[in-house]
C-alpha cells in the first residue's frame, strides 16, 4: 500500500445531512435500507456528477463520519476519477485530501436533491422503480 | 485440535446387542475404506451410539436401539442376582504420532427382574427402567462410583499407554475431537438429509473446523472489556455511559440490574422440552431469536391445519388437501426467493450504478492515463528501474560515462549527477502509478464490455426480481382461490380450520413485522450509541481523572478493530475456498453437471445453488443430489482446513440409486484420498448389483462395493448373529472376490 493510500482521509458527509443519511439507511421505504452511510455517500456523489448539479460548497461540520478504512480500492478509484474530471488534471490524485474534499462537495449537492426525491416518492411506487427511473433520466439527460 | 485423526480399533464389551467382546481393527489411512455391513436393525446405529457413548457419554440414536438394554441381555441373564455386570466401549485413536486409548466402563448391580403382563396372564414382558439415563431391566442399579471414563496416551517411542496428567479425560477428549463437531465426523442419514436446512451446519463447519470461532469469542470478550467503563463522577460523562448502557440492555434484553428481562407474553406453542423459557424476552436480539424460532413453528402449524382439511371427512376437502399443501409450500418458497432477489437487486444497483453514473469521468481519466503511458511517463516505477540500471552500469545509452567519481565524499561526475537529478525529480510522479491499476480495474469491470456490465449488474437482477415477484403473486393468488373453494365446501369444521389457518398466516406476518421493527430499533440504537461513545471519548480525553480509562478504552478499541479485520478477512478467504472446492467436488459426482452453475456460501452462512438461468435449485434437489452436495461440502472443509478426522457414514446410499450411485463410487476415492472413511451400510446398499442398473444400460452393473474396489482398497466387516438377537462383528469377503 502506498503512503497516499495510508493517508486517505476520513470523509465528512455533513452535520447538515446527518439525519437524511441515517434516515436512508434505516427506513424501509428507502432503497438504501440496510445499507451503509458510505454507500449512500458514493451514490449521492455520483448522482450529483451525472446530473451536473451545481456545487453549493462543502458539507457543514468537521465530523469525519466515514472512516477511510471502509472505502475499498475500487471505491477510491471512483472518487479519483471524479476529481480528475473535475480539475481536468490527473495530478490531483496525488493529494487525497483534495480528492476527498471535492467528493464531499458533490455528495453534499447529491443528497440535497436525492433525499427529498426519495422521501416524496408516492408510496404505491415500489422502491426498486427509483433506480430504473434514475438510470433512464441520466441517459436522457446526457443525450 | 490436531489435524490427522484415525480410529485404530473399536472394542465393544456387552454393549446393547453386541455380546461378549467384539473388536474391529481398522486399516491405515492410506489402506482404503472400510464397510461394516449389517441388515436393518442389526446394530449399525448402535455402533454409532457406542462411539458417541464412549467419547461423550451420549447416544444420539437411542430411539433405534429396539428394546436392547444398555448392557447385553444375554450376558445379564447369565449373571446371578446381586452380581456386578460390566459393560465397556474402548476406542483406540491415532492422533498424529500419539496413540490414545479411550475407554468408558459402566458397572451395574443385577437384581431380580420384574415382568409385566401383556394381554392374557400367560404372556409377560420384562419390565424396563431408566436408571440414571440408561435403559436397564427393572431392579438393576448403576454403580456410579465404579463406572469410569479414562483416556490413556502412548507417545511415539513409548511401549505402553499411560494416563495423561495434563487435564481431565473430558477436556482431553474435547481437544482431540470436540463434541460440537461430532455430527461432522459421524454422519448419519438424517444429518445429511437435512444438511441444507438452516445455516447452523454450514456455520459450524466453517467456523469450528477452521477454528475461526476462537477469534470470534475473543472479539466478544474484547467487547465486554469495552463495555466495562465505571462511573467517573462527572455528570456529563456518566450520563453518556448510562445512555450507552440502556441501549446495550435493550439489545441483550437485560433489566437495570443486568438480569435477563422477560415480557409477560407467552411463547407461541410453548414446549418445555425445546423452549428454555415460557415467556418471550422483553427486547433485542434474544427476542428476535425467539420470534424467528416461533415463526418456524407457525409455518409448521399452518401446514398441519392444511393436512387436517383432508381428515375432516368431506370428500371435496380431501381433494383440495394436497393442492393446498403443495401450493402453500410453493408460495413460501417463492416468497423467500422474492425477498432474496430484492436484496440482490438493491445491492447490485447500489454497487454498480455509481460506475454507470461516473462513466464519462472514468473514460476521461483513462484517456489521460493512456496518453501518459504512450509518452512513457507512466509508470514511474519503470523509469526509476531504468535510470537506476544506467547508474549501476556506469554508462548511458548515449555512451556517456556515468561511473561514480567521489572526491572528498562528493560525487564529481557531472553526467552521473544529471541522471540522479532526473531520477529524483521523477519521484514526484510516483503517486500517479496507481492510476495504471485504476485503468485496468475499470477496463475489466466495465469498459471492456459495457453491454455485459449493464446486463449483469442491472438487467439480470431486475429480470430475476420481476420473475420472482410474479411467481410469488401467482402462488399467493392460487392459495387464496383454494381457500375460498374450501370455505365454499360448506362445512362448519372446514370453515373453522380455514379461519384458524388465516389467523396463523396473519400471525406470521405480524411476527415478521415485529422482527423488522426490533431490527430497525437496534440499528437506530447502534447509530446513537456510536455517537454517545465518540462524545464520551472526547470528554474523557479532556478530563484528567478519566484520561487513563479513555486511553485503555482506546487500546481495546484498536485491538478489537484488528481482530475484527483479521476475522472478517479469514472468514471471507475460507468461505470462498470452501465454496469453490465444494462446487468442484460436487460437479465430479453429478451426472447432469451442465445444469449447475454456481454454489454460493454467503457471509451469513446461508447457501445457494444456482442453475444456468440463475434460478435457485437448492430446494428442488433430489435426495441423492442433496446428499452429494453435503458430502462435497464436508470434503471441501476437510481439504481447505487440513483438519482430517475419521468419517463414519451411516446408510449413505439409502436414497440413491442408478447413475448417481455409480458416479459416487467413482468420485469418492478421488475426493477423499488417504482419508479414513467407514461406511455403515445394508447389504442391498453395498453388495447388491441390482441397485446399479442404469437407464441407458451402458454403465457397469456391479455392486457399489465392487465399483469402489475399482479405484480403492476395501475392507469389510459383517454384523451377524441377529437370528439369536446377539450381534457379532466378523471380517468379511464379498462374493465378487471369489475369482480374484
Amino acid at each position: 500500500m502506498s503512503e497516499e493510500e495510508i493517508r486517505f482521509p476520513d470523509l465528512n458527509y455533513g452535520e447538515n445531512n446527518k439525519k437524511q443519511y441515517e434516515d436512508l439507511i434505516i427506513s424501509e421505504w428507502s432503497p438504501f435500507f440496510n445499507h451503509t452511510i458510505w454507500e449512500v455517500f458514493i451514490f449521492c456523489m455520483s448522482y450529483a456528477f451525472a446530473k451536473k448539479l451545481s456545487l453549493t460548497g462543502s458539507p457543514t461540520g468537521t465530523t469525519k463520519g466515514i472512516n477511510a478504512k471502509v472505502l475499498s480500492q475500487p471505491t477510491r478509484y471512483l472518487m479519483r476519477t471524479l476529481a480528475i474530471q473535475h480539475y481536468q488534471d490527473i495530478k490531483v490524485i496525488k493529494d487525497s485530501t483534495k480528492v476527498a474534499k471535492i467528493c464531499e462537495q458533490y455528495a453534499n449537492a447529491g443528497i440535497q436533491e436525492l433525499y427529498p426525491r426519495l422521501l416524496n416518492k408516492p408510496s404505491e411506487v415500489p422502491p426498486e422503480q427509483f433506480f430504473i427511473d434514475l438510470q433512464k433520466e441520466i441517459i436522457e439527460h446526457n443525450i | 485440535m490436531s489435524s490427522k485423526i484415525k480410529i485404530s480399533s473399536i472394542r465393544l464389551e456387552n454393549y446393547r446387542q453386541y455380546y461378549d467382546i467384539q473388536t474391529i481393527e481398522f486399516p491405515d489411512r492410506d489402506d482404503g475404506f472400510v464397510a461394516i455391513i449389517g441388515e436393518n436393525g442389526g446394530g449399525k446405529s448402535n455402533l454409532l451410539n457406542a462411539i458417541n457413548w464412549c467419547f461423550y457419554k451420549k447416544e444420539p440414536h437411542k430411539n433405534k436401539n429396539q428394546g436392547y438394554a444398555i448392557i447385553n441381555n444375554k450376558y445379564l441373564d447369565s449373571l446371578k442376582n446381586g452380581s456386578i455386570a460390566n459393560m465397556s466401549v474402548q476406542i483406540d485413536l491415532q492422533n498424529g504420532d500419539d496413540q490414545y486409548r479411550i475407554s468408558r466402563v459402566l458397572k451395574v448391580i443385577k437384581n431380580e427382574y420384574e415382568y409385566e403382563n401383556i394381554g392374557s396372564s400367560s404372556n409377560s414382558k420384562l419390565k424396563m427402567t431408566d436408571a440414571q439415563g440408561y435403559d436397564l431391566p427393572w431392579g438393576c442399579e448403576v454403580i456410579d462410583s465404579k463406572s469410569t471414563f479414562e483416556i490413556l496416551k502412548r507417545e511415539k517411542k513409548q511401549q505402553s499407554f499411560h494416563p495423561d496428567p495434563r487435564a481431565s479425560p473430558d477436556v482431553i477428549m474435547n481437544e482431540i475431537l470436540p463434541q460440537s463437531l461430532s455430527s461432522y465426523f459421524i454422519l448419519d442419514g438424517e444429518f445429511l438429509e437435512k444438511f441444507w436446512e438452516g445455516i447452523q451446519k454450514v456455520e459450524l463447519g466453517v467456523e469450528r473446523i477452521s477454528q475461526l470461532h476462537l477469534l470470534n469469542t475473543t472479539i466478544g470478550h474484547l467487547g465486554q472489556l469495552q463495555k466495562g467503563i465505571p462511573k467517573i463522577g462527572k455528570q456529563d460523562i456518566d450520563k453518556l455511559t448510562q445512555l450507552i448502557s440502556i441501549n446495550e440492555h435493550f439489545e441483550d434484553s437485560l433489566d437495570e440490574n443486568a438480569n435477563e428481562n422477560f415480557s409477560k407474553r407467552p411463547r407461541f406453542d410453548y414446549d418445555p422440552q425445546v423452549d428454555p423459557y415460557e415467556f418471550y424476552h422483553a427486547t433485542g436480539k434474544p427476542l428476535i431469536q425467539e420470534l424467528e424460532l416461533d415463526m418456524k413453528k407457525m409455518y409448521e402449524k399452518s401446514q398441519k391445519i392444511a393436512e387436517q382439511f383432508g381428515s375432516s371427512g368431506i370428500q371435496a376437502a380431501k381433494l383440495l388437501q394436497n393442492e393446498f399443501k403443495e401450493e402453500e409450500i410453493r408460495y413460501r418458497e417463492s416468497s423467500s426467493a422474492e425477498k432474496e432477489a430484492e436484496k440482490q437487486y438493491f445491492s447490485s444497483y447500489i454497487d454498480n450504478l455509481p460506475l454507470f453514473l461516473l462513466k464519462p469521468a472514468i473514460e476521461y481519466s483513462i484517456k489521460i492515463v493512456d496518453d501518459l503511458r504512450a509518452k512513457g511517463y507512466l509508470p514511474y516505477e519503470a523509469k526509476k528501474i531504468f535510470t537506476n540500471d544506467l547508474l549501476d552500469l556506469g554508462k548511458c545509452i548515449c555512451q556517456n560515462d556515468l561511473q561514480s567519481n567521489i572526491v572528498g565524499g562528493q560525487e564529481t561526475n557531472s553526467a552521473r549527477l544529471a541522471v540522479i537529478k532526473v531520477r529524483d525529480s521523477m519521484a514526484l510522479d510516483q503517486g500517479l502509478d496507481g492510476s495504471v491499476k485504476m485503468k485496468y480495474h475499470f477496463e475489466e469491470k466495465m469498459l471492456g464490455d459495457f453491454e455485459k456490465f449493464t446486463t449483469n449488474c442491472f438487467d439480470n437482477p431486475r429480470r430475476v426480481l420481476y420473475e420472482a415477484r410474479n411467481k410469488s403473486l401467482k402462488h399467493n393468488k392460487k392459495l387464496k382461490e383454494i381457500k375460498t373453494k374450501l370455505e365454499n365446501v360448506g362445512s362448519a369444521d372446514i370453515a373453522k380450520l380455514v379461519e384458524e389457518h388465516t389467523y396463523i398466516i396473519d400471525l406470521i406476518k405480524e411476527t415478521q413485522k415485529e422482527i423488522d421493527d426490533i431490527t430497525h430499533k437496534l440499528k437506530q440504537n447502534e447509530i446513537k450509541s456510536k455517537e454517545y461513545k465518540n462524545e464520551r471519548k472526547n470528554l474523557m480525553n479532556k478530563d484528567n481523572k478519566s484520561k487513563k480509562i479513555a486511553f485503555q478504552q482506546n487500546i481495546w478499541e484498536r485491538i478489537t478493530e484488528i481482530f475484527e479485520k483479521t476475522y472478517s478477512e479469514l472468514k471471507e478467504e475460507i468461505r470462498k475456498q470452501v465454496q469453490s472446492k465444494t462446487m468442484e467436488i460436487f460437479l465430479k459426482t453429478m451426472y447432469k453437471k451442465d445444469q449447475f452453475k454456481d454454489f454460493i456460501i454467503k457471509s451469513d452462512y446461508s447457501v445457494e445453488l444456482f442453475d444456468n438461468e440463475n434460478k435457485s435449485m437448492l430446494g428442488s434437489l433430489s435426495a441423492g443430489e442433496s446428499l452429494f452436495l453435503a458430502l462435497s461440502f464436508i470434503s471441501a472443509i476437510r481439504d481447505v482446513t487440513g483438519y482430517k478426522f475419521p468419517l463414519i457414514i451411516d446408510t449413505p446410499l439409502g436414497r440413491v440409486s442408478g447413475q448417481p450411485r455409480y458416479l459416487l463410487s467413482q468420485a469418492l476415492p478421488d475426493y477423499l484420498p488417504n482419508e479414513q472413511v467407514i461406511f455403515l451400510a445394508t447389504d442391498t446398499e453395498f453388495l447388491d448389483p441390482n441397485r446399479n442398473i442404469h437407464e441407458n444400460g451402458k454403465l457397469p452393473e456391479k455392486p457399489f462395493g465392487e465399483l469402489l474396489e475399482g479405484s480403492i482398497k476395501m475392507q469389510y466387516y459383517l454384523i451377524s448373529g441377529m437370528q439369536d438377537k446377539i450381534a457379532k462383528i466378523l471380517p468379511y469377503n464379498p462374493r465378487w472376490r471369489k475369482n480374484k
